[in-house]
């Protein structure tokens, strides 16, 4: 115990030992930045600069990783605060009170709250996680290969009723996720399958290009689409930082019940970062003695939204780190952080290298700190980086997006399989289905099968382990999970009372017609997981064991996606999918509010759609300047009201965005990173930014440097040469 | 090389053709070599270049620790100290990696590691379309940083004493792998034939950590595992006694809680020519773990100096030292050697590599 006692500070000195600590600050001035641009969020940012750490050693790479993903949380609010927009999708919540204080001239007062909020909200996270994991140590030998499937099947589970309305379009998603998991070896057997003889496909799909696709590809697509600034401006009435820093003292009971809810909701896997903001919002408006505040600038609702987002992050991090087990899609990048720097999560992170664990812990404390510290002393610059405009930003924007794709196994096909993604899921998230299961059945895929088969061996070949204690547990578990979105509406309704009659109203069923064409994408779904079947069954001469798993997802896909597609022929859906939680309609103010319209006035419907969505790292989500009550796949259900109308799609697949998004590519492929990226950023900035010469030539020296001391001197790492040119 | 290149050039939109060839042409130009080259021409073959190390692993192993360290020290021992750039080029089980580099310049700028099993998949008879596309016999070897013997360990809950060989062969020892035929698992099948064993296989379980977490939970007996990376991670366990190492394939091995454990070797010397022979397909790899070797067109001058610089940087002191320190076991193999050793072991008879490929098969099913 004393031992333990002694690591955990002297996990403090090595957090704050050279290098590691610079890395802390390089990966918080990122998340800084990423935090506050709305186009992109916190797994997309670590997405992206994964590949950095590829020559770190463990605590540096986590201290560089965790600071910048504890800093997005804090910085996601400010412009939740500042503009109504959150910065990401976890900070929807924050909007709430924190716009209306902003509107009724507190904005500074909103920001010391949020900040003092958000920092005992971390610093609750992060201790917890200190305990928890002298508390899991022993159980966590229990968890065997048989509870692992259970773990897996669990945390699958909760992404597919996570998906909300959007339920049978998730399991889709899911069993897609799952079938791309499979391409690659048989974990047991070693064979082949699904690989199409393609070496780049021998061990299986990285996850990597994946997440940039999924979540990268759409916002900077729509961003370049709308080529006006991202967020509107507003004034600068800053002041008053110090009675927020008081309010949230007077409120810290409260802080610290939502700071629990938070770390609870953070270790179950699967539930969102948005989901739990507003559980513990709703909470604090059912405890509150002033519930009427509550939508229209209540200290204690931004308190609430506040804190919990920062302390889910240790939630997050348990089961991460003791099982494996993401907890969330940021925690499934960092899951890829540990595999780099040549780290098992479970167990050994409780014994041998508690150490890393705990070093974790105090680079979320230390992050914190710094954030709310450096957040105050820069205010008005913060104001000016949203400012920037967005063609300038989009040459670097998308340099970033190919280099955390290409470095996943630094080969061409990484950027196609992203480009490829990317595609799919602007289609998807168009036609409203939800793109995380999608990660989450990628990332669990394995993990099922492997541990599936390990359990059937173990026990002699036969299924007695579905007896062990703890996976009957799990399987209770599975129940209440099935059952949990029922409660959670309960908990809302509670919460909300006289709301709860006005979206019954809402509820109404009517329905509209909707483009009938939205089938193309089931039916393209239906047509490859048909087409998967029968090449496991009949093309491939595979054992059963080494084509049961991928089968099963194909078969399963096929199922759900004939469901949906049936739907969709049907031509018509439910009008109520302009659901908008209760929660958030109460901030009527909020709905009647005019969409923030750009100060270049440019396209106003791009624009206020670039302005609105919590893009990052999630799926855009609500086309009305509201963000969305719950997890951002029941969001993506409020989009065809509006979609089906026109814009979603025909908003991002603009010549304006898509020409020069090819030819970055294009680019690439012809003259490598080293001077296709530059020459990209000199002719964008040139021809669609309209710059000066001379900004333009520095843009593409800045382009040029940054690759140069990044990838030749600081991080070694060879980048993609001219694919025509042999020079 | 200008041909494949040039063709892919239809992906790019419009460019010019005739101006690419040019620019193409033009760039081939200055890549001049020589057969016989002064410490003044060979130090301009590297100085003020970036060497590329491909390592065949993704990062985190213990093959891509070797290959870093290795690119830390390389480069002084170099005529003109090139920065050495490691890359990662994982995948296909080593064969992307081995291609790449195959065919790569020979221009002493890209060297890379590579995989045990390089000719072994010679001996399977495997060729261009299952991704062998080089001829192991033409591959100019650098060298090889280490040897990687195994060990079978039994866990002391099994009841098992030390040197009871017959307890082993009584019972029927659970043993995790990864995936059928993989290294340790070829070792497990040579251990049951030979001595007459009757390990079981668990397949499925990831890396080596993984299967060393199962022997952690009880979830199986024992391990056949690289010595080096049971030392890493069971050396405590190995010393007092929890794990007993019961036969060693390969070696001897030179470590205390390694003495008066037999080799298999040792424990086969009667036995009939075939069974030696299967021994030596098996075995023999281990003498040239983590090889390192240079394009097939690389100029012998440039050979020589790389082989050279290599056999230095495997014995300089600093490389040593934190080798000891992140545990990397160096037992340098020289180029020749490995060339020499290569080429024997092509040799193997049919026979014996149809007899392993099916005792494989059998044990997998």
């Amino acid at each position: 115990m004393l031992e333990t006692f002694g690591t955990f500070f002297a996990s403090l000195g090595s957090v704050l030992s050279w290098p590691t600590f610079g890395f802390l600050l390089i990966g918080m001035a990122l998340g800084f930045l990423v935090g506050i641009l709305p186009g992109l969020g916190g797994s997309t940012a670590l997405a992206l600069m994964l590949p950095f750490t590829f020559a770190m050693d463990p605590v540096t790479a986590f201290a560089f990783l965790l600071g910048m993903s504890a800093v997005t949380a804090t910085t996601g609010d400010l412009t939740s605060i500042l503009f109504g927009v959150p910065g990401e999708a976890s900070s929807a919540a924050t909007v709430l009170d924190g716009y209306p204080m902003k509107k009724r001239g507190e904005a500074g007062r909103a920001i010391g709250i949020a900040l003092g909020s958000s920092l005992l909200g971390a610093l609750i996270g992060s201790f917890f996680l200190a305990l928890a994991v002298q508390a899991v140590r022993p159980l966590v030998l229990q968890f065997g290969p048989a509870e692992f499937f259970m773990v897996a099947v669990l945390a699958l589970c909760f992404v597919a009723t996570l998906s909300g309305k959007a339920v049978r379009k998730g399991l889709v998603m899911a069993s897609f996720g799952v079938l791309l998991s499979m391409i690659g070896q048989d974990p047991g057997t070693g064979r082949l399958r699904l690989t199409f003889d393609l070496p780049y496909l021998m061990d299986g799909i990285s996850i990597v290009p994946v997440v940039v696709g999924l979540f990268a590809v759409p916002s900077l697509l729509e961003m370049m689409a709308a080529r006006t600034s991202a967020v509107p401006t507003v004034s600068n009435d800053l002041n008053g930082w110090q009675q927020g820093l008081k309010d949230t003292l007077r409120h810290k009971l409260l802080i610290i019940r939502c700071s629990a809810i938070g770390i609870f909701l953070g270790m179950l896997p699967g539930v969102g970062g948005s989901s739990s903001q507003f559980i513990a919002y709703a909470h604090a408006k059912q405890t509150s003695r002033h519930p009427e505040e509550f939508g229209r600038g209540s200290v204690e609702g931004l308190a609430a939204a506040g804190s919990v987002n920062n302390a889910k992050e240790g939630g997050d991090l348990v089961p991460t780190l003791a099982f494996g087990v993401p907890g969330s899609g940021q925690m499934a990048i960092l899951l890829s952080a540990f595999l780099i720097t040549g780290l098992t999560p479970g167990p050994a992170m409780l014994t041998d290298h508690i150490d890393v664990t705990f070093s974790m812990v105090w680079t979320m404390v230390v992050a914190n700190i710094i954030t709310v510290i450096l957040c105050l002393l820069m205010l008005r610059w913060i104001v000016a980086i949203t400012r920037v405009k967005v063609p300038r930003l989009i040459p670097f924007l998308l340099l970033f997006i190919a280099l955390g794709a290409y470095t996943a196994s630094n080969s061409w096909y990484d950027l196609v399989l992203m480009l490829v993604i990317g595609g799919v899921a602007m289609i998807a998230t168009a036609w409203g289905w939800p793109l995380p299961p999608l990660l989450l059945g990628l990332v669990l895929g394995k993990m099922l099968e492997g541990n599936f088969f390990l359990a059937y061996q173990l026990s002699d070949q036969t299924y007695d382990w579905f007896g062990r204690p703890l996976v009957l547990v799990m399987i209770v578990l599975l129940a209440l999970a099935i059952l949990a979105p029922v409660v959670k509406k309960r908990l809302f309704n509670r919460a909300r009372g006289t709301i709860t009659e006005h979206e019954t109203a809402r509820r109404q069923v009517r329905y509209q017609r909707v483009w009938r064409g939205r089938a193309l994408l089931s039916g393209a779904a239906l047509l490859i997981a048909l087409w998967a079947v029968w090449h496991l069954q009949f093309e491939l001469d595979l054992s059963l064991r080494t084509k049961q798993f991928p089968l099963l997802a194909a078969a399963l896909m096929a199922v759900f996606a004939a469901w949906q597609l049936a739907i969709d022929l049907r031509g018509r859906m439910p009008v109520n999918t302009m659901r908008i939680d209760a929660v958030l309609a109460e901030a009527e103010d909020l709905a009647d509010r005019p969409p923030p319209t750009s100060p270049s006035g440019g396209a106003p419907g791009g624009a206020s759609r670039a302005a609105v969505e919590p893009l990052a790292g999630h799926a855009p989500t609500a086309t009305l300047p509201v963000p969305s009550g719950d997890d951002d796949p029941k969001a993506t259900e409020t989009a065809p009201s509006q979609e089906s109308s026109g814009p979603g799609l025909r908003q991002l697949v603009t010549p304006a965005a898509v020409v020069p998004f090819l030819l970055f590519f294009a680019a690439l492929y012809a003259f490598g990173f080293e001077y296709g990226a530059p020459l990209f950023t000199f002719a964008y900035l040139r021809i669609v930014a309209k710059e000066r010469w001379w900004a333009c030539l520095l843009g593409a020296v800045v382009t040029w440097a940054f690759l140069y001391l990044m990838f030749t001197k600081l991080v070694p790492l060879p980048l993609l040469e001219s694919q025509v040119f042999d020079w | 090389m200008i041909s494949e290149r040039i063709s892919r050039r239809g992906f790019v939109l419009g460019l010019g053709g005739a101006a690419l060839a040019v620019a193409t042409g033009c760039a081939r130009e200055n890549g001049a070599t020589t057969e016989t080259m002064g410490a003044d021409a060979l130090a301009a073959v590297w100085s003020g270049k970036t060497l590329k190390l491909i390592c065949s692993e993704a990062p985190g192993g213990s093959l891509d620790n070797t290959c870093r360290m290795l690119g830390r020290h390389l480069g002084k021992h170099l005529p003109g100290n090139p920065t050495v750039v490691v890359e990662n080029m994982a995948g296909g089980e080593s064969r992307i990696a081995t291609n790449h580099v195959y065919g790569a310049k020979g221009d002493g700028l890209t060297i890379g590691m590579t995989d045990i099993n390089i000719p072994f998949y010679t001996l399977l008879g495997e060729g261009p379309e299952l991704g062998v596309r080089w001829d192991p016999d033409k591959i100019p070897w650098l060298g090889s940083t280490s040897k990687a013997p195994q060990v079978l360990a039994v866990h002391k809950r099994t009841g098992i004493q030390k040197g009871d060989l017959a307890a082993v062969a009584a019972k029927n020892l659970r043993l995790p792998y990864g995936a059928v035929g993989d290294g340790p698992h070829t070792g497990h099948v040579l251990l049951n034939e030979l001595l007459k064993l009757n390990l079981r296989p668990i397949f499925g379980y990831g890396g080596s950590s993984a299967r060393m977490l199962g022997l952690d939970r009880g979830e199986v007996d024992g391990t056949v595992s690289t010595w080096d990376s049971l030392l890493r991670q069971k050396g405590s366990e190995l010393a007092d006694g929890t794990l007993i190492p019961m036969v060693q394939i390969g070696g001897p091995i030179d470590h205390a809680t390694m003495q008066g454990v037999p080799t298999v070797a040792d424990l086969t010397k009667d036995s009939a020519e075939a069974d030696k022979n299967l021994l030596k397909v098996v075995a023999d790899r281990y003498e040239w773990a983590r090889p390192l070797m240079a394009p097939a067109d690389v100029s012998p001058p440039v050979l020589e100096a790389l082989r050279k610089a290599l056999a230095d940087t495997l014995v300089d002191p600093a490389l040593l030292e934190e080798a000891k320190k992140i545990g990397i076991d160096i037992e340098p193999s020289t180029g020749t050697q490995v060339q020499e050793r290569i080429a024997e072991y092509l040799k193997t008879p049919k026979d014996t590599v149809d007899r392993l490929q099916k005792l494989i098969k059998a044990d997998g099913a």
